[in-house]
């Protein structure tokens, strides 16, 4: 599908202006929530992340007649959302890294300031399952952006590695290597909680 | 390695050399031990993080936005006389 360079007032288009308004709100609608999600993990509050989601529909609505009908609609939004993320919040930084408030230093520290855990193989799967939700989503709050996106786009978003590389705007490797060292981090983060909470048989504390 | 667990867990077929890693994880316990809690992590938090819901209002308000932005373009193409 072209994309449209002249006023919308002087195209002669086969879909009515009406009728692309109705597909999008059909269609654009259906991912609101997950929409939403994303914008409350990257803003970390609810009004933020309501205004996100308010400016990422009217954007992507804007350039509605940019977006491959049948292509992922929702990897589209994303990307859409992503940006205008980066564009309200981080304007001097680069992408989401460099967040002055939430280092990788500062995150080791953290953790090296807590005892270590050791030989957890065999057990680690099943403390890990019996782990609350909240503990998990807690932790990957807690891993820095860069790492952490690259986890919920996988995982609960469900994207591949190609469609979170345009979302991200950064190379496939690089994605992968955000998304091994965001699982390692939270692997990390849970084995600690296990511990601590007494989720593995015969562990010290 | 590491790297071809992760993608098989993510389902990245074009990132593995499946013949090899088959071959492996054959021979090597330490890696299937591996690829079921890196499995395991994944489920979890797919189940721990879907439970947002945008704020009930919030489509409303798109909705009115739109419509105004709908009604800016028709005045606009229909312009002066």
């Amino acid at each position: 599908m072209p994309v449209l360079e002249r006023p919308l007032a002087l195209v002669t288009v086969k879909e009515t202006a009406a009728e692309r308004t109705t597909r999008f709100e059909r269609d654009a609608m259906a991912h609101i929530d997950q929409i939403y999600s994303g914008a409350l993990r990257m803003t970390k509050n609810p009004a933020d992340a309501e205004d996100l989601v308010q400016e990422t529909y009217i954007k992507a609505y804007r350039a509605f007649d940019q977006y491959e009908d049948g292509t992922n609609l929702k990897a589209w939004l994303f990307r859409i959302l992503t940006n205008t993320y980066i564009n309200m919040y981080r304007k001097n930084q680069r992408g989401l890294t460099i967040d002055p408030t939430d280092t990788i230093e500062d995150w080791q520290m953290a953790r090296a300031a807590r005892h270590t855990s050791g030989g957890l193989r065999s057990a680690e799967a099943e403390a890990l399952d019996l782990l609350p939700n909240d503990a998990i989503s807690q932790a990957l709050k807690s891993i820095p952006l860069e790492f952490s996106q690259a986890v919920y786009l996988a995982d609960v978003d469900g994207f591949s590695y190609k469609e979170i590389a345009d979302i991200m705007d950064t190379p496939v490797g690089t994605v992968m290597s955000r998304l091994h060292r965001g699982r390692k981090m939270l692997r990390d983060l849970l084995e600690d909680y296990a511990i601590e909470n007494g989720f593995v048989k015969g562990a010290r504390s | 390695m590491a790297q071809s667990l992760h993608a098989l867990i993510d389902l990245e077929e074009s990132a593995i050399d499946s013949a090899i890693l088959a071959q492996h994880l054959d021979q090597c316990p330490p890696c299937c031990e591996e690829l079921q809690v890196l499995s395991l992590m994944k489920s979890l938090v797919a189940r721990a993080c879907c439970d947002d819901k945008a704020p009930e209002d919030t489509w409303t308000k798109i909705s009115l936005q739109i419509t105004q932005i709908q009604v800016e373009i028709t005045r606009v193409s229909e312009g002066p006389e």
